[in-house]
C-alpha cells in the first residue's frame, strides 16, 4: 500500500485536469458571487447555480477579451470560458477564466469570442504590429463587391481628394458563402502585385450573420499576411468584426476608409502655395539684404579713394611751372640764335670787301687764289669786289708778296 | 521612398520619373535650405528657381491627375458584373 504526500496528490490532480480535453477548453454557465477585484487587476469570484459552486479566477489581460471582465457583476448571469485547474496551495479546483459573456448570447457569438481570444493570444491584434500607411500611396488595392455602393463611394472620395493614384479592384463577394474564400483569394492576388501601397477591405453594414465572413479565421489570417497595410471598413460603426481587429486601421465606413487612405489635394495645393510664398519672401529679403550690404560698403570704399582735389591742384601747379620753365627756355634760345646771327654776320667777307679787298678765283665758284703760284701769266681769273666783279688776265707773277 | 516603377498617369509635367511625392519632398528640402539661410546669393537663386519649378510641377500634378481604375482577376470575381462605366479603362 502506497502512502502519498499532499503535494503528490495535488500535482497528480493538476496533471489529470490539464490533460482532459473537455476541462481544458470549457464554457460554463452560472451566476457571479463573492466577486473581488484586488489592486492587481485580476478578478476572483464564485460561479454558482442552485446548490453548487466553483471558484473562478480571471487574470488581467489586454485586448477585447480582457474587456469582457467588465461583465462580471455580483449576481450577474454569465457564461464563462476557460480551463479547469488545480490550485494546489489551497487544494481547490478552480476555473481560470479568459472570456466572459452575458447569459443568453447565441452559440455563434460564443464561437466568435473564442476565436477572438485565440487570435489575440497569437498576437494578431497587437498594436505593435499595426503598420504605418504611406503618406502618398500610388496603388491602392480595394477588396469589395464591384456592384455595391461601397465601390462607388470609394472611387468618388479618392477621385475627389487625391486622384494621383491607381485603384486596383480585387472583386470579391462580401456576404454569403463566397465571402470568406473570395476575400482570402483577393488578398492573395494583391500580394502578387509588388507595388500595392495599401489595401482597403470594405463592406456596407449588415447583421452579424451578413458580416460573418469577416469573422472567419481564414479572413483574419489573410489580412494578417497582407504585404500592404490594410484599412478595414466593415459593418456599422459599433460592431467590430475580427477583420477590423486584425486590420492595421479600422474605418467606421467605406468612405471614411477612402479618406484615411489618401491625402487631400486641396491641403497639398495650399502647402505648395505656402512653400512658394515662403520662397518668394525669402528671396525678396535676400536681395534686399544684398542691396543693404552694398549700400553699407560704399562709404567704406570711398575712404580708400585718393583725394582728387589735391591731385588736381598738384597737377595745375606742375603745369604752370612747366609752362614757365618752357617760356624761359625758349626766350634764352631765341637770344642765343640772335647773337649767333650777329657773329656770323661779322665773319662774312662782305665787310672786308667793302674796305677795298677783292677775292680772286680762277673761275667763279672755284677755290680762292691766295698764293701767286696758283696762277700763271696769261690765266683768266675772276675778281669779286664789294659791289660786283669782273674778269681779268694775269699779267705777270711776282713771287714776293 | 524610391520605387522603381514609373507612375504612368503623371502628364508632361514630369521628365520621366518625377512623382508627386518626390517633387513635394524636394520642394520641402529647397524651402528648408532657403530658410536656413547663409547661402550665397547665386546658390539661393538657383534653389529658388528650382523650388518654383517644383511648385509648378506639384500643382500641375494635383490639378491634372485623373483617377485610374484597374481590375484584377480573382477566383470569385467573375460572378460579379461591373457596371459598364466602371470597367477597366
Amino acid at each position: 500500500m502506497a502512502v502519498y504526500s499532499v503535494a503528490q496528490v495535488t500535482s497528480y490532480l493538476r496533471d489529470l485536469l490539464a490533460m482532459d480535453s473537455v476541462l481544458r477548453d470549457v464554457w460554463v454557465r452560472g451566476e457571479v458571487g463573492n466577486l473581488s477585484r484586488p489592486g492587481s487587476g485580476h478578478c476572483y469570484f464564485n460561479l454558482r447555480d442552485s446548490g453548487t459552486m466553483m471558484r473562478c479566477a480571471m487574470f488581467k489581460r489586454a485586448g477585447p477579451q480582457g474587456s469582457t471582465a467588465a461583465l462580471l457583476k455580483e449576481g450577474a448571469a454569465v457564461i464563462v470560458h476557460g480551463k479547469v485547474t488545480m490550485y494546489e496551495a489551497r487544494g481547490e479546483v478552480q476555473i481560470v477564466v479568459d472570456i466572459v459573456q452575458p447569459e443568453g448570447v447565441g452559440e455563434l457569438q460564443l464561437k466568435l469570442e473564442q476565436l477572438k481570444l485565440k487570435l489575440q493570444t497569437e498576437g494578431l491584434f497587437e498594436e505593435s504590429r499595426k503598420r504605418p500607411f504611406p503618406q502618398f500611396p500610388r496603388r491602392i488595392g480595394v477588396i469589395t463587391s464591384p456592384s455595391g455602393a461601397v465601390w462607388h463611394d470609394i472611387q468618388t472620395v479618392i477621385g475627389r481628394r487625391y486622384p494621383l493614384v491607381e485603384l486596383v479592384l480585387a472583386p470579391s463577394p462580401v456576404q454569403g458563402d463566397g465571402c470568406c474564400p473570395g476575400v482570402v483569394d483577393a488578398f492573395e492576388r494583391l500580394n502578387e502585385i509588388d507595388d500595392i501601397d495599401l489595401v482597403i477591405l470594405a463592406r456596407g453594414g449588415g447583421s452579424l450573420e451578413d458580416l460573418w465572413g469577416f469573422n472567419e479565421e481564414e479572413v483574419a489570417r489573410a489580412i494578417f499576411s497582407s504585404r500592404a497595410p490594410v484599412i478595414s471598413a466593415i459593418g456599422h460603426e459599433t460592431d467590430y468584426t475580427i477583420a477590423d481587429l486584425v486590420a492595421d486601421r479600422r474605418a467606421p465606413t467605406p468612405s471614411a476608409a477612402a479618406e484615411m487612405a489618401v491625402p487631400n489635394r486641396i491641403e497639398l495645393a495650399q502647402r505648395v502655395v505656402a512653400y512658394r510664398n515662403a520662397m518668394t519672401e525669402y528671396m525678396t529679403e535676400r536681395v534686399q539684404s544684398g542691396r543693404d550690404e552694398i549700400d553699407a560698403m560704399v562709404p567704406r570704399m570711398e575712404r580708400f579713394l585718393p583725394d582728387f582735389d589735391a591731385l588736381r591742384i598738384q597737377i595745375d601747379d606742375r603745369l604752370r611751372l612747366a609752362a614757365k620753365t618752357l617760356h624761359r627756355d625758349v626766350a634764352m634760345k631765341m637770344d642765343r640764335v640772335y647773337n649767333t646771327k650777329l657773329r656770323l654776320e661779322s665773319l662774312s667777307p662782305k665787310d672786308t670787301l667793302r674796305r677795298g679787298y677783292a677775292i680772286v678765283q680762277k673761275e667763279p665758284g672755284s677755290e680762292v687764289v691766295s698764293d701767286a703760284s696758283q696762277v700763271a701769266a696769261g690765266d683768266s681769273v675772276r675778281v669779286t669786289v664789294a659791289a660786283g666783279g669782273f674778269g681779268a688776265t694775269v699779267a705777270a707773277i711776282s713771287q714776293e708778296g | 521612398m524610391a520605387r522603381a516603377r514609373k507612375s504612368v498617369d503623371m502628364p508632361e509635367s514630369t521628365n520621366g520619373q518625377v512623382t508627386f511625392e518626390s517633387a513635394l519632398a524636394e520642394l520641402d528640402q529647397v524651402v528648408t535650405a532657403l530658410e536656413a539661410g547663409a547661402l550665397p546669393l547665386s546658390e539661393a537663386t538657383r534653389l529658388y528657381e528650382r523650388g518654383m519649378k517644383l511648385a509648378r510641377i506639384c500643382n500641375e500634378m494635383l490639378v491634372a491627375a485623373e483617377l485610374r481604375i484597374t481590375q484584377i482577376q480573382t477566383a470569385y470575381g467573375e460572378q460579379m458584373r461591373l457596371p459598364p462605366q466602371e470597367t477597366e479603362a
